[in-house]
């Protein structure tokens, strides 16, 4: 029986030195990880003329453990929340007392209705000594805009200027749950920045009658296929308009159409829209620019397309020229716009 | 596609009638049964593997693992000789009588060695296992247990390479997955006690055989060619775990304690084990109690180069094994014809590894650092009940297996850090590439990138049961054996995994805020600085304190689960009829084994849209059922008593692996890329011919030669698809011009080998040298596969290519010289693995290569009295490390040292 013993000891001593549990530290539960609020962007762009900045709080999209969605699911809190964020790094501005002269906070409950339409208060303040605002997240809400009203007298001149603007960041967050079933993302900055319309910024003109309009539709007719056939009669207007990480190209038509929006029909002009994100922008009047689209080939696959740009700026007029290689041919293009 | 289910019952049913109704013409006409049991006179030990003849028929069998053996006559006067390699053969003359009392036999033997266990002990397991494999129907080779230990081998992996034509893989240093005669694990099935066990891993059915320890195993038994008794699906070889069995009525009680060092890591390790067997109720009841443990703190040094990507790693590796085996056997002898036993062997092989990588990215002046802690369990369960009838017409055994794999990963947890450096990486030397600063262990420069943590949890369960019926028969002056049986084997396997992948929403701490751990201050033999490592302890912690920082990667998650996850359930029903007959000095085993399989696995499809996005995840099923049909022919010419030439003729399968029968697909649209499961993948199918000639010396040796040749088709091979619509043998593909990946079948592949092998003491030699002996063996592959070449392209699909099969090295062998002279024993083992191919590369110049790797043992024993000896062991003496190359030797792509480690330690026995 002795043996029996040792075998039974030998059992119970090896089984304590495979060193599973010795020394590790186990994550949480995947199903108990909080809610997390979060600023929907890390910087945003604004031109010196604006009146409004809105920043987006929102929660981050969740594990959808029904499986059914695959993107995550987007998940408000069950209680009611209050958020305050901070104000930071101003530039360009004396004090915010100076530049903002309202505050709202509002939600979307669709397209065409949102918090305000129903006259529901998220009860927004500022506190323009601590440089805070704050404002409620209802119970069930995913995501509330905060519209900060801004005086544009404090930015608009007519000197160039691009390095105006200030961060927000989250630093409190209160309710049933805040710290537990809740938490905002710390140490996360949203930058907000002023443009100047001086500079590349804002929206520049394309006279459709310019002679190299069949150009200028060449070549962003690469990026879209509507602008096959068209001629200076068809077109009413032509914008490109530059904002902090987005170009957009949008031809507006003559033709028109009935658009129905939110249970109201109005007739509207055509328009036909290409957009670019922007990269290695030069920030000077004469600079450099990348501009890069996506398009959805027949086959249902993806094809990425960069133009890269060399621009001269002189006052209110914008001399381009464009580089886009097709096929092995790399063709240059110049337009004139202005402001 | 789903084949119809092919109706063996039908089939199966008719041959089992065919079978009685042979077996009825023959029954009537045996009359005499002779029991009894071989023992060394002296020590009163069974001996294993002796032969047992009758004289005027040359029938002739073989004692069991309990020295017993079971005769069947016409005559009731017959003459039975018995012999066993290093002791006298004895004759006796027997008249039989109705009721027969078991024979008793006792040889003596003159050779020192084998009197008993007073002396060494070490030669007797060698005398069985030759024995054994002497009298053998098949060619097979058998190592005993005692042989086991006289080589410094932790686990049955390390053990098997001694053995000729088997090479192994290694991991961190330790053998893991065993070839044999050059073809990869896949095509090698490993038996316990006679039945197969299952894969704790995922996507294969091999056994990772570092999982059981060599302490548990009576013996192992390596077939390399089959007869139809045995499972069919073994193209390489079978290869069965014999666990122990009490002998005898004293009580033994028996073990070790090991103590060693691993100069790598400076750590010790440490081993025990522990056995008690006796044999109760005048020698009816056999109980036997083992268990073993094995602990070892081992590292190792690991450089690789990506050289397509012109990209240089440095990965320093810390683990801790342990090995845990129990065993248990019991059994019941109601007389000297009926015997039950119920059997049992758990294992658990444990495996703690931290691994800090550097990952040089020279191109983008970048390094990545990468931290993973990972536990891993795997555990192979048996437990066999099954018993042996013998008749006076026929005999019976049966046996019934529930037996359960599995691979628990409770956490794998891997940080990514990385930071942007101003640096060079001078490669003109692969062998040890120069970074050109050591910037890079500024721990503040790293900003984290990804936090992985998961588990998963793979379990194979097999329910299998078999019965066989042997009815002897004469023609004329011969006797014969006719034995049939039937055999049906449940399997069911499922992968359960959880992958969470977080990113960071906002800027974390640096890595040298999370800074600590093990600091390996000589990586490399000093040649690299692997500086202050991360703890990953500390990054977890963040992580639970602060989860709102991190954001889940939700997409990967979902398609890392999809992908990997699946269950599977195979039915294997199997028959065979064979017979035995004994001409004269020629032997011949022939009959013909029929396999059925049916399966059906479940996974699921992950395809990812145009965009990049997640499109859908949707279930599939797949279904196989295939049969074979395998006829075997077996001879064995006895040029003398002690040397036998034989030829065998045979044919076997291999079934796919899991990872490639699965209907698991992931379709990249963006990347215009998709790989596929093949549920209708066929198993690979062999002709194995076979010739051998052998010689056992009577001091207890053997020399032989053999040749090999293996016809296979339907090899299988990963195919690339060109230009193919997605999914695949669909009339509404989502997708066109896809390039898709897919293991097919459809090409042939021809082994052709050749072994040697030499065990002998050297007894020849003059004066102090005649305690030497040497054992010598040697074999050549010589392979070739033909693949789709990697030269296809959409114009030419089609082309083809040879290459070598993956894993079938030219050369390898093994030689050890041993002096043994009384009390002392030691031993000089030397192994030897040439190159061999282990993935096919994109291009033939980037085919990847393992080198040659040569390693030498050393094992030294003393022997105090019958009880205690003494022994000390040492491993990897001249530093081998693993290496791998691309295309030719100057492009190392891998160089991994683990250093020597040692043991010492004693052995008791009571």
């Amino acid at each position: 029986m002795k043996s029996q013993l040792y075998l039974v000891l030998l059992i119970a001593i090896t089984s304590a030195c495979s060193k599973k549990d010795k020394d590790i530290t186990l994550p949480i539960d995947i199903n108990q990880r909080p809610l997390q609020l979060i600023l929907d962007e890390s910087e945003s762009g604004v031109l010196e003329d604006e009146d409004k900045i809105e920043l987006a709080f929102t929660f981050v999209d969740q594990y959808d453990t029904t499986g059914n969605s695959l993107e995550g699911q987007q998940y408000g809190h069950p209680s009611n929340l209050r958020v305050t964020a901070q104000l930071t790094d101003e530039i360009g501005f004396s004090n915010y007392a100076s530049l903002i002269t309202g505050v709202g906070a509002f939600y979307e409950i669709d397209d065409c209705t949102t918090s305000d339409d129903l006259n529901i208060d998220l009860n927004p303040t500022i506190d323009f000594t601590n440089q805070t605002i704050s404002f409620d997240i209802p119970a069930g809400q995913t995501e509330v805009i905060f519209v900060l009203e801004i005086d544009p007298a404090v930015f608009e001149n007519d000197v160039i200027d691009n390095d105006r603007g200030f961060s927000v960041s989250i630093n409190n967050l209160e309710g049933n749950g805040a710290g537990t079933t809740v938490k905002y993302v710390k140490d996360q900055t949203w930058e907000v920045k002023i443009l100047d319309d001086e500079a590349i910024y804002g929206k520049w003109t394309y006279d459709q009658n310019d002679p190299s309009l069949a150009n200028f539709l060449t070549l962003f007719g690469n990026f879209n296929e509507d602008l096959s056939g068209l001629t200076a009669s068809d077109i009413d207007e032509i914008e490109f308009e530059v904002e902090l990480d987005e170009v957009k190209v949008k031809i507006v038509l003559v033709e028109t159409e009935i658009i129905t929006e939110c249970g109201t029909s109005e007739e509207l002009n055509k328009e036909i829209e290409i957009e670019f994100e922007l990269d290695e922008l030069t920030d000077a009047l004469i600079g450099e620019m990348l501009l890069i689209t996506e398009i959805e080939e027949p086959s249902g696959k993806i094809e990425e397309y960069e133009v890269s740009a060399i621009f001269n700026i002189n006052a209110s007029n914008l001399s381009i020229t464009f580089t886009f290689e097709n096929d092995g041919n790399v063709i240059e293009y110049v337009f004139d716009l202005t402001k | 596609m789903f084949k119809t289910k092919f109706m063996f019952e039908k089939y199966f049913l008719k041959f089992i009638i065919i079978g009685s109704l042979i077996m009825t013409n023959v029954i009537w006409s045996q009359q005499n049964l002779l029991t009894g049991v071989v023992l060394d006179a002296e020590s009163k030990a069974p001996l294993v593997g002796a032969s047992v003849q009758i004289i005027e028929t040359n029938y002739q069998t073989n004692t069991n693992q309990s020295g017993e053996f079971l005769l069947y006559s016409n005559a009731k006067q017959i003459t039975i000789k018995t012999s066993y390699i290093g002791f006298e053969a004895q004759t006796l003359k027997i008249t039989l009588g109705d009721n027969q009392k078991p024979l008793i036999i006792a040889l003596e033997t003159p050779i020192q060695e084998l009197k008993g266990v007073t002396v060494t002990g070490l030669l007797q397991g060698q005398a069985k296992a030759l024995n054994q494999q002497k009298n053998s129907d098949n060619i097979v080779n058998i190592v005993a247990a005692d042989q086991i230990g006289r080589f410094p081998d932790p686990n049955a992996a390390e053990a098997l390479q001694r053995v000729s034509g088997v090479n192994i893989a290694r991991d961190q240093g330790e053998g893991r997955y065993v070839f044999v005669r050059g073809l990869a694990p896949q095509f090698t099935n490993v038996s316990v006690n006679g039945e197969q066990i299952p894969s704790p891993e995922a996507d294969v059915r091999f056994v990772a055989l570092d999982a059981i320890p060599a302490d548990q195993l009576a013996s192992m038994e390596v077939y390399k060619t089959l007869t139809p008794d045995l499972d069919g699906d073994a193209v390489g070889g079978s290869i069965n775990l014999v666990t122990r069995v009490a002998e005898s009525s004293q009580t033994n009680l028996s073990g070790s304690i090991v103590g060693g060092y691993n100069a790598l890591m400076n750590k010790p390790n440490l081993q025990g084990s522990l056995q008690f067997d006796k044999r109760f109720l005048n020698d009816k009841l056999g109980i036997l109690l083992n268990a073993s443990y094995y602990h070892n703190d081992l590292g190792s040094d690991n450089l690789e180069n990506n050289i397509l990507d012109n990209e240089f790693e440095l990965r320093d590796y810390e683990l801790t094994r342990t090995r845990r085996g129990l065993s248990a056997t019991f059994d019941y002898r109601f007389n000297d014809k009926h015997s039950i036993y119920l059997k049992g062997l758990s294992t658990e092989f444990t495996d703690r590894e931290w691994r800090r990588r550097y990952v040089f990215l020279p191109e983008d002046g970048e390094i990545e650092r990468l931290t993973k802690d990972r536990f891993e369990a795997q555990s192979v369960n048996t437990i066999n009940l099954g018993g042996k009838n013998n008749f006076k017409k026929f005999s019976i055994d049966y046996d019934l297996q529930y037996s359960l794999g599995y691979q628990d990963t409770p956490y794998d947890h891997e940080a990514v850090f990385i930071g942007a450096f101003d640096y060079s990486i001078d490669n003109s030397d692969y062998n040890l590439p120069v970074i050109s600063n050591t910037d890079y262990l500024d721990n503040s420069a790293y900003e984290f990138d990804e936090l992985e943590m998961g588990s998963t949890y793979t379990k194979d369960q097999n329910i299998a049961a078999r019965i066989n019926l042997s009815v002897p028969f004469h023609t004329g002056k011969y006797q014969g054996t006719i034995k049939t049986g039937a055999k049906i084997r449940m399997k069911s396997k499922d992968l359960v995994i959880e992958n969470n992948k977080f990113e960071a929403l906002a800027d974390l701490p640096t890595l040298n805020e999370f800074e600590g751990g093990l600091w390996d201050q000589s990586f490399f033999g000093n040649a690299y600085q692997m500086g202050n490592p991360l703890n990953l302890n500390s990054l977890v912690s963040f992580y639970n304190s602060n989860p709102e920082q991190f954001e889940l990667n939700i997409e990967d998650k979902l398609i890392d689960e999809a992908v990997e996850a699946f269950d599977a359930k195979e039915a294997v029903y199997a028959g065979y009829l064979m017979a035995r007959e004994q001409f004269g000095k020629m032997t011949v085993i022939t009959g013909v084994r029929y396999e059925h399989t049916t399966g059906v696995y479940n996974s699921r499809d992950v395809v990812i849209a145009p965009n990049g996005d997640l499109q859908e995840i949707r279930p599939v099923t797949g279904e196989v059922s295939y049969g074979f049909l395998l006829p075997s022919l077996n001879l064995k010419y006895a040029l003398n008593a002690n040397s036998n030439l034989r030829a065998a003729v045979s044919t076997s399968y291999s079934r796919p692996n899991f990872s490639q029968i699965v209907p698991s697909q992931e379709a990249n649209l963006e990347a215009n890329e998709a790989s596929v499961g093949n549920p209708n993948l066929k198993p690979v199918k062999s002709i194995n011919y076979d010739l051998l000639g052998e010689h056992y010396f009577g001091n207890v040796g053997v020399i032989s030669g053999g040749l090999f040749y293996k016809s296979l088709t339907d090899f299988i091979y990963t195919r690339s698809i060109f230009n193919s619509q997605y999914p695949l043998n669909t009339p509404n593909p989502i997708a066109t011009g896809i390039l898709v990946r897919q293991a097919q079948n459809g090409d042939n592949a021809q082994l052709f080998g050749m072994e040697l092998n030499f065990q002998r003491k050297l007894d020849f030699l003059p004066g102090f040298l005649k305690a030497t002996s040497l054992n010598f063996n040697y074999t050549y592959t010589k392979s070739q596969a033909i693949l789709q070449s990697r030269l296809a392209d959409e114009d030419n699909p089609d082309l083809q290519e040879t290459i070598t099969l993956p894993g079938s090295t030219t050369h390898m062998g093994n030689i050890a010289l041993a002096y043994d002279k009384q009390k002392f024993s030691m031993r000089i083992a030397v192994n030897y693995n040439g190159e061999y191919l282990d993935e096919v590369g994109d291009i033939a110049e980037n085919d990847l290569y393992v080198k040659a790797r040569l390693q030498l043992d050393l094992t030294a024993s003393y022997t105090i009295n019958k009880h205690f000896r003494v022994f000390v062991e040492g491993l990897n003496l001249t530093n081998q490390p693993y290496e791998t190359f691309m295309g030719d030797q100057t492009r190392v792509t891998q160089r991994e040292f683990y250093s020597w480690w040692s043991r010492a330690g004693i052995k008791f026995k009571f």
